[in-house]
């Protein structure tokens, strides 16, 4: 149901009417996205525009009547649900409005959409980064691949040509296609060292991956939120979610190193290796897919304590925009309202109901794969 | 068995606290006057030359005595440490030629917490350790650079002349208005003494290596946390007792006080309360929690609804007193006026326009404010009363938009233009810091703005990030406030075009040649009648030409225990917790 | 098994190092000016049009003491076409500008000197003791001019001022020595960008030695020299420990009485899984998990200390503890103001840690070993006293391990609302300002517990089972 709302919320709650008619001639403002000015300045009629005030012909309005930004100060600011309203019926404020007149059911049909997006997204993201590295690591360890040295010196010179071509100064196309002629040299270099043999050494992936984790780890939260939200320059959603997701893959990634390494010394993965089927392979067809349903017990907690670390940052007032309307920064007004018990009651309970979904969830899934496990043995 | 073990004396302990909090309430009213204020911030220094934070100078001036301050109630320059406010005297001849003279005479009765006396050496103290070249204070020069020369009388130590060559609008202010430090406790090595303020003020001379040494000295022991937080002296009635480093700062009141002593001390020398305790509390609902609960007796700054909401609730009502006075200081929205978007007149009114200031009256302020039309603060007497304040106009401002030529050619829904040879989105972005204040009208600019067409972008900034972007003339629109003195206004630093360079104080870019003029002849007008009317005339050009948007004066809220009796002000804090009694 | 132990301990060390310089180096990609924002002051006394030379020189000046004017690493790369002093022309706003101008006119010896010429210029006019009107002049539009991006704008505002300063009859000639080199120089650069002389050159690579910032700040951590707040010149690490002092205190109750209740809780709902009142029992625990702190925190503060409901606790900071006489005194005033905090902190963990403990009991429950007790006779109470709950712990163990160092980073959010002075403030407060030199070793310090308490516990762990692999 929450999944509901965050995808059709704009439907829902607008103020603007899927369709009027006014002096003969029907418009769809939701759907065509002109700009309220721009249809004063076109239709005198419309001037000022407010979707409430002008008496239209005909009119069908969204359920909600009200975007979860719109600021109503006039008659709307910081009613209560239960008490009377200066509105008719139909544009009651079912569960009050803030200080600034918002309405607190388009802020809530919002905040599906934003917490949901900010869980999903960076858990998604945190995924997207932890296995690949966390199999990888696992699944070659320290020893697998073999470097020669003469590899590893001719990398470095490769590394340190591309930073020398960063730094000329020319225009970003050429720059490009220099480094691109560049490479192509070294690639061929590459395949000359193949002749010269000299002693090998093994590649210590795994450590590099785990020295990584623990560099994101040890760096505190609070640290890496606020020195990305500083160096980035537009604060929104986006940020936000990377943040999350780059404090959650090391646990991904370590959840699924462990997975690995367990299963990559079984029986059956070591006759597909007999077998020659190629690494690449055997990693996503045969050891991820099994190591992931343990770390899809992990990614469901990580869902909702994301959405709870959205809320906390939007109390630091560092997170979303100030115009975003959620779950958490409505509990973060209420801070400063308490007497405002429907600025409390609905969001807390949103946020409680959405984690207790997901836990539940969480729950389903590990008792199915227990199950699971029992039938396999 | 240990955990039974735990509890047990964990009920013990708390029973025993109990007992012991209630122990410490009784003797509280028995015992001297304390007065617990919540500050919001914990001030960095209490040395007056670096500290940054209005909470520091609200506790600095008890101790350091500033030369005169205006007065809480008359708003009128008062003498503290001198006899009384000088007067101006012509100089017509010697290097002086054609500037003015001022000759201040200490009160014989000010002494410092050690019992000796404040004299003429301190003065020039003060002044000296401000051009120390390693002291870090160049605000300050600037504004004691007005000061031509200064003048010690060998045989009155009491006794100094300032001379002042240039005309500025508020020579007593830079005479007078500042801290005093005593000069035998900052500078116990006498370092300064060594130098005279005329080499000090040379910018091209040339210090020998162990002047250089002595002068580096000073200003490393002057700036360190032991002047700063440790050894903080001065005339004023309070010294400082305890700071505890995140909890709070305790002042306590002199027990041998020169200000006792003398009749009829002036307001700000007096002190009642026996000892003041600063607390932080950093967040406002906790802030709140701790007036309620006693725990503090004063709190300023406090949100709009929170005092509306606990003036009006009989239970709170009973227990603290209200105070609203209007502050001297305005809140307007800047506006860049060197962004092409902004250049254009008609669409700063525009924006002027689509406000919906009722609303942020109403909403925001709670009714706590006051419109304004221009920079003069609404009480004083040159204020443009003919001029009404702008209010909400969409249908005006939509015209506005489209008479700049501003159309939607592009069909995204925001009107465009072509400026320059390319084509411009009305697009404008406000920069605000996480104020709450701030981020509402943000909200509200946005959402009205949008009504009229306008596209407005809200960036929330750091307080560094923010005052950056100012600074380097990289915004469009902030909120903003202009602090205004109780004496004249001197418009020339805001609203003259000369004043429009990097660093200077003209920041939305302003220009006029009709401003320009009028603000010359303000500065240099001999008669009030004259000056009154050049005031009115560039209020009524700001009026016009909105360079920025002006929204309201707003009315401190002040919540005070009924234990006190307070006195309330229309200065910053609002409050003087020095002339707090205890109530009948 | 010993070398592997040393090579384990330099290679954490390595990693710290690793560490060290990724955070000197996200210092510096930090937005804004800090010296400007140390300079300039919230709300000025006075507006006062500052006068640029001075401010320059307190730039300088406060620039030199936090050693902004020195390289950043022991090495620079730097491209080709700007002159080596450019990273060095400070402040970071002019540096902007110059780089700029290089940009612009693929001079950079030109830009240099138009830059110096600019800078002299503004400096002799400035500081001038007696303000004529062209000085001030002059001093005001160089000033302008080295914030001027554009050499275009540039050039026309300084014909502007070459021309107004001829037709002022009390012309100081000494000023316009230096305005016709400044034009002569900008017209320079901006011929020869029109003429297409743009030199191709490598980066240059340059050994800076051990005099650079970071060099200077890494010794800082480890020398007799003090490390300096740039905020209030308290001692660095004496504001750390007095932060930590309050932290472990806070998180160290917190955690004492989450673990301990949570861990009775466990084992309770483990016994009693799927019964009426678990059920309900486990739904308060989520409660309380589901909401977020800072309301909780709230919530508290409201309804038992404010009055508005029950005023049985005081509200935020610590208290007159100083003043209490006896020790007993201090630790119960103590106490009385750090019981919500720590009641709030350790109620979000509860739920964790009596989940954990459910699961495990409810893991062991199936063990084989439990069946084979049963079958021998033993009462069940005894199985769970004596077997089950002590399996059952050892994954709680592993949490406590685990949770160390968050133990010392501190609880921002509860230390904002209950107003302690902890880490989590510290940390926070210190960001925000910018004071680098608190906030570095926070950061060293945590990095080094959590990297070497991964090395604890795998030692630990190959300890306790040989057959742990070394990883």
């Amino acid at each position: 149901m929450i999944t509901f709302f965050a995808l059709f919320g704009p439907l829902i709650s607008n103020d603007k009417p899927y369709c009027c008619r006014l002096e003969g001639i029907t418009y769809y403002p939701l759907f065509s996205g002109i700009s309220e000015a721009e249809l004063s300045a076109q239709h005198p009629a419309f001037s000022p525009v407010d979707w409430r005030t002008t008496s239209f012909e005909s009119i069908w309005r969204t359920p909600i009547p009200y975007s979860h930004h719109a600021i109503d100060l006039k008659s709307g600011a910081h009613l209560s649900p239960t008490g009377t309203q200066p509105l008719s019926l139909k544009f009651r404020h079912w569960l009050g409005t803030d200080i600034l007149g918002r309405d607190v059911l388009a802020g809530m049909i919002r905040g599906c959409r934003v917490s949901l997006f900010i869980g999903l997204g960076s858990m998604l993201i945190a995924l997207l980064i932890g296995i690949p590295l966390g199999s990888v690591a696992a699944y070659y360890g320290n020893g697998y691949w073999r470097i020669s040295w003469i590899e590893l010196l001719l990398s470095g010179i490769v590394l340190f040509g591309m930073v020398c071509i960063w730094y000329l100064s020319y225009s970003t196309l050429i720059k490009i296609i220099i480094a691109t002629l560049f490479l192509i040299v070294a690639w061929f270099l590459f395949r000359l060292t193949k002749f010269i043999s000299s002693k090998k050494i093994g590649f210590p992936l795994d450590t590099l991956v785990m020295s990584l984790i623990s560099i994101v780890d040890s760096f505190p939260g609070l640290f890496i939120i606020l020195i990305l939200l500083v160096i980035f320059p537009s604060k929104g959603l986006m940020t936000v979610l990377l943040a999350i997701a780059l404090l959650r893959w090391p646990v991904m990634a370590r959840y699924i190193r462990a997975e690995i390494f367990k299963m990559k010394e079984s029986n059956y993965i070591k006759s597909a290796q007999l077998l020659n089927i190629p690494d690449f392979r055997i990693l996503s067809r045969h050891l991820v897919p099994y190591a992931f349903r343990p770390v899809m017990i992990s990614f469901i907690f990580g869902v909702s304590s994301a959405i709870l670390a959205e809320s906390s940052l939007s109390f630091l007032g560092i997170g979303l925009p100030p115009e975003e309307m959620n779950w958490g920064r409505l509990l973060s007004e209420s801070r400063n309202h308490f007497d405002d018990w429907w600025l409390v009651f609905f969001p807390g309970c949103a946020i409680f109901f959405t984690l207790l979904s997901l836990y539940t969830i969480g729950n389903m899934v590990q008792k199915r794969m227990e199950e699971g496990s029992f039938r396999e043995m | 068995m240990v955990r039974k073990g735990i509890q047990h004396i964990i009920l013990t302990t708390s029973l025993l606290l109990l007992a012991l909090s209630s122990c410490k309430t009784g003797i509280e009213t028995s015992t001297p006057l304390v007065v617990n204020v919540r500050i919001a911030q914990e001030p960095e220094t209490l040395n007056p030359l670096f500290s940054k934070s209005s909470f520091a100078t609200q506790i600095e001036s008890l101790i350091l005595l500033p030369v005169a301050e205006y007065d809480p109630v008359s708003l009128k320059l008062s003498p503290l440490l001198i006899t009384e406010i000088p007067t101006e005297q012509k100089v017509s001849e010697g290097k002086h030629s054609g500037g003015s003279m001022y000759t201040l005479h200490f009160r014989p009765e000010a002494t410092w917490t050690d019992g000796s006396p404040v004299t003429a050496e301190d003065y020039l103290f003060t002044i000296k350790s401000v051009y120390n070249p390693y002291v870090n204070a160049s605000s300050m020069r600037g504004f004691f650079g007005f000061i031509s020369e200064i003048q010690t009388d060998p045989k009155d130590a009491k006794k100094v002349t300032v001379f002042i060559d240039s005309t500025y609008i508020l020579p007593l202010d830079v005479i007078t208005n500042f801290q005093l430090f005593p000069a035998n406790v900052y500078d116990p090595k006498n370092i300064m003494t060594g130098f005279t303020l005329e080499e000090l003020r040379d910018p091209n001379k040339k210090w020998t290596a162990e002047q250089d040494t002595l002068l580096k000295q000073f200003a490393e022991s002057f700036e360190s946390p032991h002047f700063g937080r440790e050894m903080v002296m001065g005339a004023g009635p309070y010294e400082l007792d305890n700071w505890t480093t995140g909890e709070f700062i305790r002042l306590k009141r002199k027990s041998n006080y020169w200000g006792d002593k003398i009749s009829n001390p002036p307001l700000l020398v007096q002190g009642y309360p026996t000892e003041i305790n600063y607390r932080f509390y950093g967040d406002a609902a906790t802030a709140e929690a701790a007036l309620k609960s006693g725990v503090v007796d004063v709190m300023g700054d406090v949100s709009a609804s929170t005092f509306i909401k606990m003036k009006n609730d009989p239970q709170w009502a009973d227990k603290f007193q209200f105070a609203s006075p209007a502050l001297l200081q305005m809140n307007y929205l800047l506006l860049n006026n060197h962004k092409p978007i902004l250049a254009d007149k008609r669409i700063r009114q525009a924006l002027a326009y689509c406000l919906d200031y009722d609303g942020i009256m109403k909403n925001v302020l709670q009714g706590l404010g006051q419109r304004t039309v221009g920079p003069i603060h609404p009480t004083k007497r040159y204020y443009d009363k003919d001029l009404k304040p702008i209010q909400q106009d969409i249908n005006k401002s939509i015209a506005l938009i489209k008479a700049a030529g501003w159309k939607d050619t592009n069909g995204n829904g925001i009107p465009d233009k072509i400026i320059d040879g390319k084509l411009q989105e009305l697009s404008i972005s406000i920069k605000i810091t996480n104020q709450e204040e701030g981020k509402a009208i943000a909200n509200i600019l946005k959402e009205n703005a949008k009504k009229a067409g306008i596209d407005i972008n809200i960036e929330v900034l750091e307080t560094s990030q923010f005052n950056d972007a100012r600074r380097q003339n990289n915004f469009d629109i902030e909120p903003m406030r202009m602090r205004s003195l109780p004496t004249l206004d001197d418009p020339y630093a805001t609203w003259h075009s000369q004043s429009d360079k990097p660093g200077g104080n003209n920041v939305s870019g302003f220009h006029s040649m009709a401003a320009d003029s009028v603000i010359n002849e303000i500065r240099t007008d001999a008669s009030e009648k004259e000056r009154d009317i050049d005031y009115h005339s560039l209020q009524e050009i700001l009026y016009e030409e909105q360079p920025v948007i002006f929204l309201y004066v707003p009315l401190e809220r002040i919540i005070v225990s009924k234990k006190f009796e307070f006195l309330s002000s229309s200065r910053k804090p609002g409050y003087f917790e020095n002339l707090f009694k205890r109530a009948s | 098994m010993k070398s592997s132990l040393l090579r384990r301990f330099i290679g954490s060390l390595f990693l710290l190092w690793i560490i060290s310089i990724i955070a000197f180096w996200l210092s510096k990609l930090a937005p804004g000016d800090e010296v400007m924002d140390y300079l300039t002051i919230d709300e000025p006394r006075y507006n006062i049009n500052s006068n640029p030379f001075e401010l320059r020189n307190a730039y300088q000046l406060i620039a030199h003491r936090r050693g902004l004017d020195l390289p950043l690493f022991y090495w620079s790369i730097t491209p080709g076409i700007y002159p080596e002093e450019v990273n060095r022309i400070l402040p970071f706003d002019d540096r902007i500008v110059v780089k700029e101008w290089i940009d612009e006119s693929k001079n950079g010896e030109g830009s240099l000197a138009l830059y110096n010429l600019l800078k002299t210029g503004m400096n002799t006019s400035c500081s001038e003791k007696n303000h004529s009107f062209s000085g001030e002049l002059t001093c005001q539009d160089f000033n302008k001019a080295m914030k001027t991006a554009e050499l275009m704008e540039m050039q026309k505002n300084l014909h502007l001022l070459s021309e107004t300063l001829k037709s002022d009859p009390a012309l100081d000639s000494g000023v316009l020595i230096f305005v016709s080199p400044v034009l002569a120089s900008c017209d320079k650069l901006l011929n020869e960008k029109n003429h297409g002389t743009g030199l191709v050159r490598l980066p240059v690579i340059k050994w800076n030695g051990l005099h650079n910032q970071y060099h200077r700040w890494m010794t800082g951590l480890f020398s007799q020299r003090p490390l300096t707040s740039l905020v209030d010149g308290l001692n660095a690490w004496g504001k750390i420990f007095d932060a930590m002092k309050w932290t472990l205190l806070l998180n160290g109750f917190a955690f004492l009485l989450a673990i301990s209740i949570g861990v009775v809780i466990g084992i309770w709902s483990g016994r009693h899984d799927g019964k009426p009142l678990e059920r309900i029992f486990n739904w308060i625990l989520f409660a309380l998990f589901a909401l977020p702190s800072f309301w909780l925190g709230t919530l508290f503060i409201y309804a038992l200390t404010s009055g508005e409901w029950l005023s049985v606790f005081p509200s935020g900071g610590l208290g007159s503890y100083q003043g209490a006489g006896s020790w007993i005194g201090k630790w119960g005033i103590l106490f009385v103001h750090l019981f919500l905090p720590v009641t709030c902190l350790a109620l979000g963990a509860l739920a964790y840690v009596s989940r954990q403990m459910k699961q495990s009991i409810l893991h062991q429950y199936q063990q084989p070993y439990v069946k084979a007790l049963r079958a021998q006779g033993i009462s069940e109470r005894t199985i769970m006293r004596k077997h089950i709950v002590r399996n059952a712990l050892f994954p709680v163990i592993t949490i406590i391990g685990g949770s160390i160092p968050a133990l010392l980073s501190g609880s921002l959010i509860i230390e904002v609302i209950y107003s302690i002075p902890g880490m989590g403030r510290l940390m926070y407060n210190s960001l925000l300002a910018q004071d680098w030199p608190v906030v570095f070793p926070i950061l060293m310090l945590g990095a080094a517990i959590t990297v070497f308490s991964y090395l604890l516990t795998d030692i630990v762990y190959k300890w306790a089972d040989p057959r742990v692999k070394t990883v």
